[in-house]
């Protein structure tokens, strides 16, 4: 099962993006809990790129591709922005306490939190986020 | 996503909805005005909450230090299950008093 999606990068296209994922979802037989999960990966990830990927461009695509087989939900994400990896940035210290703890920094760390592999690679001028979640213990 | 704002002694703060990018502007507002207020008992009431992103996370920590910072106390009830989750999987569970 594949189904894709083209937004462009503007905040208001994440309601876009939770619609497909709300329709994806009941397509694919997948739960409440994990759709949860998954739109706040999505946020993140998606979010992140709309505010910091193309700093002086409007109109720009991101696209968003979902795989599935028995066992894996596979989602790549790709835009052509500034290259960025989000997987190198450090892992916030969650041990520490309110008064220490710094406010934001947590997109990604749920990220790699919530999904089982989270691989970036940049070809050519493209930013290539590829994320597998294993959705059998979901089922 | 809703916001209703309860005054008196404690603020009960009510969230209907999705604290995500999206609403985050509106609450942030909102959370400006209680931790300016004159109460220090801050009740945030989640039965309806139904998705929190991180950018909900981040001001429920704004909340938490602004209320605590004026010698007050943020307590959260009535969270759901899945937002438990997001909140021990980042931490928060160990620093927001939740009930």
């Amino acid at each position: 099962m594949f189904k894709s999606l083209e937004i462009q990068n503007e905040i208001n296209q994440l309601l876009v993006l939770n619609q497909f994922l709300d329709q994806a979802a009941k397509e694919l037989g997948i739960k409440e809990r994990l759709l949860m999960s998954l739109k706040l990966v999505m946020e993140e990830v998606v979010a992140n790129i709309i505010h910091y990927a193309y700093p002086w461009d409007k109109n720009k695509q991101i696209n968003i591709h979902l795989e599935t087989d028995q066992t894996r939900l596979i989602i790549t994400v790709i835009d052509s922005g500034i290259s960025f990896n989000p997987t190198s940035k450090q892992t916030p210290d969650i041990s520490l306490s309110v008064a220490k703890r710094p406010i934001g920094g947590l997109g990604i760390f749920l990220v790699k939190q919530i999904m089982n592999e989270v691989k970036y690679d940049r070809i050519g001028n493209k930013n290539i986020l590829t994320m597998v979640k294993e959705i059998a213990d979901y089922a | 996503m809703e916001i209703i704002i309860k005054a008196g002694n404690p603020v009960i703060i009510s969230l209907k909805g999705e604290l995500d990018t999206l609403t985050a502007t509106d609450f942030e507002r909102e959370i400006q005005n209680v931790i300016n207020g004159d109460c220090n008992d801050v009740i945030l009431n989640g039965s309806e909450l139904d998705y929190v992103s991180s950018a909900g996370l981040r001001l429920l920590l704004t909340l938490q230090k602004g209320i605590a910072g004026k010698g007050g106390t943020l307590r959260l009830q009535n969270i759901k299950d899945e937002i438990m989750e997001i909140f021990n999987i980042t931490g928060f569970s160990s620093i927001l008093t939740i009930e």
